[in-house]
């Protein structure tokens, strides 16, 4: 379990979004093919997921957050609304297709 | 040399407070001994004539018009105020570059230049004052610090306006001349009031 890789979220060839293919269960090691559309989250990078978890953390405080990750309050309010951005953005690719 | 922007990035918590209200403190006490009146955002003038009154005024006009002038632009592009708690300490750390400046004065006898200017004395000592080394270096340091001091009103606006490209040019030019015309109006109108008086 140890050496599982950090999640891709864009094809390292063609930077087009993936999906998932196959699924497994690692005790039975049962395998599930399909077509299995990603969740939105594993979408961002490791860094904006990073950022929604201590958002959460933190009860959704700016205040806390900048204190937290060590920036500024304006620094930390112009890194959400450039994540809101891009989930906006997502969500628009995601209903058009 | 410090690197603005990352400056205004970390710039958090109580410390940061606390070292706004020391640079007031040290800009205060660097313009009355320095002789020096800061009559507008960007001005900076060596005069013998200085009271407590005077550089009380010119620091509280200047950083209104900053807050004021700052906070309405950032308003307008981030389509929300700015925190008064974070804008605050944020402009009154951008004049740290002016405590120097003022303190110039000390090593280069600025008013004795000034009053040579002033009383247009004969063309060829003028002209001696304008071609000895000790002016020109003078001239250099000022620039340089007043180039410094515009930097960190950039790095200021570019952390809270999270603009990028030529967008952030030039509403960070027309914002920081709209504070300096502002600063200096309001200076010149309460000089005319005092004067009247």
């Amino acid at each position: 379990m140890n050496n599982l890789k950090t999640f891709p979220s864009t094809c390292p060839a063609c930077s087009a979004s993936l999906h998932v293919s196959e699924l497994s269960c690692s005790e039975c090691e049962t395998k599930i093919q399909g077509q299995f559309v990603l969740p939105q989250i594993v979408s961002l990078s490791s860094s904006e997921q990073e950022f929604m978890l201590a958002f959460l953390k933190a009860s959704g405080s700016l205040k806390e957050m900048s204190k937290v990750l060590g920036f500024s309050y304006p620094k930390v309010r112009n890194m959400l609304d450039e994540l809101i951005v891009k989930v906006t953005a997502l969500s628009n690719e995601k209903s058009i297709s | 040399m410090i690197n603005s922007v990352s400056f205004y990035e970390k710039l958090v918590g109580i410390k940061s407070s606390l070292g706004s209200i020391a640079i007031l403190i040290a800009s205060y006490f660097a313009a009355y001994y320095g002789g020096v009146r800061l009559d507008g955002v960007l001005n900076l003038h060596f005069t013998r004539d200085i009271s407590h009154q005077v550089v009380i005024t010119d620091l509280l006009v200047n950083i209104i018009s900053l807050v004021l002038v700052f906070g309405i632009s950032l308003f307008l592009i981030n389509k929300r105020l700015p925190r008064l708690a974070d804008l605050l300490p944020q402009l009154l750390w951008a004049q740290w570059p002016l405590i120097p400046l003022c303190l110039l004065s000390l090593i280069f006898d600025f008013h004795a230049m000034g009053d040579m200017a002033k009383e247009s004395v004969n063309k060829e000592e003028l002209m001696d004052m304008i071609s000895s080394a000790p002016f020109w270096l003078a001239f250099f340091i000022l620039l340089q610090g007043i180039i410094i001091h515009i930097y960190f009103y950039y790095g200021l606006f570019k952390v809270d306006s999270g603009l990028k490209g030529s967008k952030l040019g030039w509403t960070f030019t027309a914002t920081l001349l709209l504070s300096s015309f502002l600063s200096m109006f309001i200076i010149h109108n309460i000089s005319l009031l005092s004067d009247k008086e």
